[in-house]
């Protein structure tokens, strides 16, 4: 069967009742191509393409809600440096027309660009039951391991809460891929900081899942960002990751580039902040 | 399950039964017949199946047709209205923004959704909007212009910001000359920037490619890989297959002729599909037809078959060895061709250089990733006629292979070569869909067609070998080389191709660069467990050749010689015999490294950036054709041959043409088997062929696809078409004009010696106010005679090469020159490497069609670079490949893509048409020298292993500064 329900409330009956029995199909860029190399959908499909409300941006309570199905060509426009810098790196501008921000969260690739950023920024996620109602996770409660997840068979991601650019006061991105475009991330980066001085940082293609670097954050918290401190925090960060070995890149070189990466987002952070001041 | 859904496409609505699973890619091609939407990748990573759906950009592959109801989708065929191009059209046609077209529909879209945008987009606009659409031919450059051009289109169609270039020929491709057919450098329409003769089909996606052609009753065959790269096949259960609903034959290695075939005659080593042994990832084991590739592709996956896994062996000295796995029981250790190459006293040369050098480099394993897979569909006539439909760069010896594996005369075999979607040696051999689709087709009596996915391109391989190269070059206290000598290894994965060959050009390409009096060259191609290399662009050369210019850099340092200096010093002459005796006639080897390093201010550059800037400089060149046919002997089914002893000249001519003018004089049609397959082939043969007949390029039509329409050409390989086909062609149209010479005599009433043509006015030379229409002429000779037709032929100089072994390969009528100049910027902490600006000049001769040498420029430029930092086809320690696919296998995209200056010296070579000599393949062998270079004066260390790597480069500053820390603790 293949379901196109035209409401999210409709969507999310659908998955409640079906469950594992049918799969949702948003931007399609994960899913079509497996279809096309072969593999059996066996189950039913649950287009969400043609719910209207799922596409919406909201503001409230100085944060911004995005609907899941928010493309990545929608969150390019958004005024937060690095969900929209991650966003504008992710494919070609045909898959960014298609991707969306519940696709990425879903498939929770440990090189997923946007859930780098959206985990930098603090974000939250809404996962949402026809019939339990919603709850929200913090995403870094929501990765779980690699490309597994706390979203349940018989839900939907519904939102995504981030703090509006008045909540923040800088964040920054970095992405190392191979080439200029249409781009695996080899590493990523993304760091935030809000008004209560409090600094995320979190990485990409670096461990199972999209991670936090808590253990650095810790070093960050209420302290100037001097270069000794960045220099330490480089450090901290390229201890902290768990990369593996592949043929795109070794683990020595990705532990490497975090240390970079990591001076380099807490130095945009900075420099965001310096031209800020009056 | 099926559905019924109307989806609207231009404008019109179109009501469609589909499968949930099936995309709208599918639909569009199958169902609606729109086929300008193209299949290149099917799985979102190279943006030739874009279309637009409500405004916005989508890959059409990524999308459920279920879900397209109720949206507005535009196609490439809903672009141009009521036939009209738009400006942006036009721009692709006349910027040289269109080669093989692949990328053509998928790039006009995305720059029309963002010319509707944005009206004033700047460079950096246009590449973002163009990010997702890969192009392997153009270097990314012509495409640019072309939408730079539409910038700021009026209404009416008129642009409001571009100055119209004057008509002056171009010197280089910043300002392209795009005058009409009459006039430039040398009269008539040779030597201007014409726009291609199939730009406009082009651009609308009216062009057919092989797998957008349908035929009644047709069905669909897939074939299925071996999983394992070696291993003994114990049984093959296709019970399974068979009864599946729809399955109509199947085929393994007891179904075909037990017949061996491959390029290289002396090396047959190919089995149509596995017999008892598999020898790499993807070898072909089975085939299915079945009534749709769906179908296929699932009974494929029923196929039961059982292996006895074998150790692999995946490197060439490894495979060498004692007791290294045998890929082939024919091949000891392995040793697939062996080059014992040694020319004048290597030895004593070295003794007396005053520096010697000694290094050992790698290359990579290339995949030439043409844009559009091969396909292939057969049928057979009633009279027993094989009729093969193939995406070919050679259909000629598909003609002739094809009547080797299948037992038959050549001439019952009819090679059509619809619109090619790029080559660059990837389509220069038959293939198993070929083999398999006629065999099917004969079965069944139905047609049958084949396409290979994007991974199955990869499997069954023939890109460019993987080079282990050791080079020692000597050089007296002036930097004037005394000897060189290279021992190379070549993987040759695990069948023959082209590779005989390749391990000859290795070594015989490389003397025709500079004076090397004393030459030794060992070379092995060796069989490892992985899918055969073949010929790419540069054939076997662009590896040594990166590895010659980055050692001569090596060693202008040690002496302190600039390196333009020290290329300048050993250039080599006019007119000279290189000592393995190929012979270079014209050369402008040294205006190439005068004007590249003036144009790119290199002595303002080099030794003077900061560090993290680099410059950098190599040169190369090619041959313009190969001296002789890849098979011996005569046109002949390869059975029937008697097999005669080697004779140092061509048998029969290497191209052949036919020029049939229409009975009312006003056309003329060019008939000839060259193969068009982006390079633009057709345009330059037919710029050529209408100069000779005086007649502008608008009254020339060429057939050049179909082998029972145009004579043979032995294709497009070894960069030979210029020079080659461009002779017969120009002959075909001078034996026209002889036969109107005594009709035009009478008419103007002088003697036939001085009567002559042009612009379709047959006129007496001197004295142009006495003038007859050209069609008037030829209408007299029809009314007299019958059919005007003239025809021409090209056989390459007798007695070319030496009288060693192997002496043939590298020899051509004439070889191109060129010199390369780049510039980089690297991120020391990172190792990035952004490839800023080339510049290259190139010595092709007296250029036919600048634009379209420019156009190849650029693109051997992007390829080049591409491969040099980006592109390696990785194998795990099985030997399975891990990235083969568009998104894990890295081609250049547009955001990666460097400025490019192309520029052309003046020179004439008295062998080629018009002073032409080639361009496509030797653009190709400055580049990774040159970048090579750039990074290492960018960075100070030299990386030796392709690709160059950022992870390569920081390692080797890690080791550098270690180094260096050790020296200064030790002193």
């Amino acid at each position: 069967m293949f379901y196109r329900p035209d409401t999210f409330a409709a969507a999310l009956r659908l998955k409640a009742d079906h469950a594992a029995a049918i799969k949702p199909i948003s931007g399609g860029t994960d899913l079509v191509v497996g279809l096309n190399r072969g593999q059996s959908l066996g189950v039913d499909v649950l287009d969400l393409t043609a719910a209207k409300d799922y596409r919406r941006i909201d503001h409230a309570d100085g944060s911004l809600i995005l609907s899941g199905g928010t493309t990545f060509a929608q969150l390019e426009q958004l005024d937060i440096a690095c969900l929209a810098r991650a966003a504008a790196s992710v494919g070609g501008p045909q898959i960014r027309n298609r991707g969306t921000i519940a696709g990425n969260l879903a498939t929770a690739s440990p090189a997923g660009d946007g859930s780098v950023a959206l985990l930098a920024l603090d974000a939250e996620v809404e996962l949402a039951h026809a019939d339990r109602g919603t709850r929200w996770l913090r995403l870094i409660d929501y990765f779980e391991d690699y490309r597994q997840t706390a979203l349940g068979d018989d839900e939907l991601i519904s939102h995504v809460r981030i703090p509006t650019p008045s909540a923040l006061q800088a964040s920054a991105w970095y992405k190392i891929g191979k080439r200029g475009a249409v781009n695996i991330s080899l590493v990523c980066a993304a760091a935030a900081r809000f008004l209560d001085g409090r600094i995320c940082l979190a990485f990409g293609s670096v461990a199972p899942i999209p991670m936090r670097a808590v253990q650095t954050e810790k070093l960050l918290q209420g302290q100037p960002l001097t270069g000794a401190l960045l220099h330490q925090a480089a450090q901290a960060a390229s201890a902290e990751v768990k990369p593996i070995d592949d043929w795109r890149a070794s683990a020595d070189y990705r532990k490497a580039m975090c240390a970079v990466l990591a001076r380099r987002v807490l130095e945009q952070l900075q420099t965001d902040d310096e031209r800020q001041m009056p | 399950m099926i559905v019924s859904r109307t989806l609207t496409v231009n404008g019109q609505s179109y009501p469609v039964a589909v499968a949930a699973s099936e995309t709208l890619l599918d639909v569009l091609r199958d169902k609606i017949a729109l086929t300008g939407t193209k299949k290149g990748c099917n799985v979102g990573d190279c943006g030739a199946c874009l279309v637009m759906v409500d405004g916005q950009t989508m890959n059409s592959c990524l999308l459920l047709a279920t879900e397209m109801e109720g949206k507005s989708i535009t196609t490439i065929e809903g672009i141009a209205q009521n036939g009209v191009l738009t400006p942006l059209q036009r721009a692709f046609v006349q910027e040289g923004g269109v080669q093989c077209g692949y990328c053509t529909p998928g790039m006009v879209l995305s720059a029309t959704a963002l010319l509707e945008r944005n009206s004033d987009p700047s460079k950096e606009e246009i590449k973002a909007a163009l990010a997702g659409n890969l192009c392997r031919c153009t270097g990314y450059t012509g495409i640019i212009r072309s939408v730079e051009r539409c910038k700021n289109y009026r209404e009416d169609g008129t642009c409001a910001k571009r100055d119209e270039p004057a008509g002056k020929p171009a010197s280089g491709n910043g300002r392209p000359d795009l005058g009409g057919a009459a006039g430039g450098s040398v009269g008539g329409s040779v030597g201007v920037s014409v726009p291609r003769v199939d730009a406009v089909d082009k651009v609308t996606g009216r062009a057919e490619y092989t797998a957008d052609l349908s035929f009644q009753n047709m069905v669909y065959a897939k074939i299925l890989g071996s999983p394992i790269a070696h291993g003994r096949i114990k049984k093959i259960d296709t019970s399974k297959a068979r009864a599946l609903p729809g399955v109509l034959d199947i085929l393994t290695a007891d179904d075909v002729p037990d017949t061996m075939y491959g390029v290289s005659p002396a090396r047959y080593d190919e089995h149509i599909l596995a017999k008892d042994k598999v020898r790499h990832h993807g070898d072909e084991v089975a085939a299915v037809a079945a009534i749709d590739e769906k179908t296929a592709e699932r009974a494929v996956a029923l196929i039961e078959v059982e292996y006895e896994e074998l150790p692999v062996v995946l490197n060439p000295m490894e495979a060498m060895a004692e007791g290294a796995p045998q890929v082939h029981e024919r091949y000891e250790r392995n040793i697939n061709t062996h080059v014992d190459h040694k020319f004048g006293d290597v030895e004593g040369g070295f003794a007396q250089s005053a520096h010697v050098r000694e290094e050992v480099f790698t290359g990579n394993t290339i995949y030439q990733c043409p844009m559009e897979p091969h396909a292939s569909i057969a049928m057979w006539d009633p009279d027993g006629t094989l009729v093969l439909y193939s995406s070919t760069q050679v259909p000629h010896y598909v003609q002739y292979m094809m009547a080797h594996v299948l037992h038959m005369p050549l001439g019952k075999i009819r090679v059509i070569r619809p619109t090619v979607g790029g080559g660059f040696g990837g389509k220069a051999e038959t293939t198993p869909l070929d083999i398999c689709a006629a065999l099917f087709s004969r079965r069944l009596g139905r047609p049958v067609k084949m396409i290979y996915s994007r991974e199955e391109m990869f499997l069954h391989g023939r890109g460019r070998h993987k080079q282990h190269m050791h080079f020692k070059i000597g050089v007296d206290s002036e930097g004037r080389i005394q000897s060189f000598s290279s021992k190379i290894y070549l993987d040759g994965g695990a069948y023959s191709s082209f590779g005989v060959a390749t391990a000859y050009y290795a070594g015989s390409v490389i003397p025709t660069l500079y004076k090397i009096p004393a030459y030794k060259y060992d070379g092995y191609r060796v069989m490892t467990n992985k899918p055969a290399s073949g010929a790419m662009r540069g054939h076997g050369v662009p590896q040594p050749r990166f590895a010659f210019e980055c050692l001569l850099n090596m060693i202008a340092d040690d002496l302190g010689i600039d390196p333009v200096e020290i290329r300048w010093r050993n250039s080599i002459d006019p007119n000279t015999l290189t000592v393995n005796e190929m012979e270079v006639g014209s050369c402008e080897f040294r205006a190439t490294l005068e004007a590249s390093a003036k144009k790119s201010n290199w002595n303002e550059k080099w030794g003077k950036l900061p560090l993290g800037k680099g410059i950098g400089i190599a040169s190369g060149g090619f041959v313009s054709g190969a001296g002789y046919c890849i098979y011996r002997g005569q046109v002949q089914l390869s059975h029937e041959k008697p097999r005669e002893p080697f004779v140092k000249k061509s048998i029969f001519p290497h191209a052949n043409a036919i020029v049939k003018i229409s009975e009312d004089g006003m056309a003329a049609i060019l008939l000839i088997g060259a193969a068009e397959i982006g390079q633009g082939s057709d345009t330059v043969l037919t710029q050529m062929c209408a100069h000779s007949l005086g007649i502008p390029m608008d009254r020339m039509r060429i057939r050049s696809e179909d082998s029972d329409i145009s004579p043979l050409d032995l294709g497009s390989y070894s960069s030979r078409v210029t020079l080659m086909a461009g002779h017969a062609v120009s002959r075909a149209g001078e034996a026209v004009f002889e036969k109107m010479k005594p009709y035009a005599a009478r008419l103007l009433d002088c003697d036939e010696a001085s009567v002559t043509a042009q612009n379709a006015r047959v006129f007496v030379q001197g004295d142009d106010s006495r003038s007859v229409p050209w069609e008037e002429v030829a209408r007299k000779y029809f009314n007299e005679n019958g059919p005007l037709v003239g025809t021409g032929c090209y056989k390459p100089p007798d007695g070319l090469g030496g009288d060693y072994k192997g002496s043939t390969v590298g020899t051509s009528p004439a070889y191109s020159f060129g010199t390369a100049i780049c510039e980089v910027s690297v991120d020391l902490e990172t190792g990035k490497i952004k490839i800023d600006h080339f510049t290259d000049y190139h010595d092709c001769g007296t250029p036919i069609n600048p634009l379209a040498v420019h156009g190849q420029v650029e693109g051997a430029v992007a390829m080049g670079a591409s491969e040099t930092i980006f592109e390696d086809v990785q194998f795990d320690e099985k030997g399975l490949l891990q990235n083969h696919n568009l998104h894990g296998y890295l081609m250049m995209s547009i955001m990666d893509a460097p400025e490019i200056f192309s520029g052309l010296v003046d020179s004439y070579e008295p062998r080629g048409p018009f002073g032409a000599k080639e361009i496509g393949e030797g653009s190709t062998l400055p580049v990774l020298g040159a970048v090579a270079h750039a990074i290492a004066n960018a960075t100070g260390v030299w990386i030796k292993d392709l690709p160059i790597t950022p992870e390569k480069v920081l390692k080797a500053l890690r080791e550098k500064k270690s180094a260096t820390a050790e020296k200064v603790a030790s002193s």
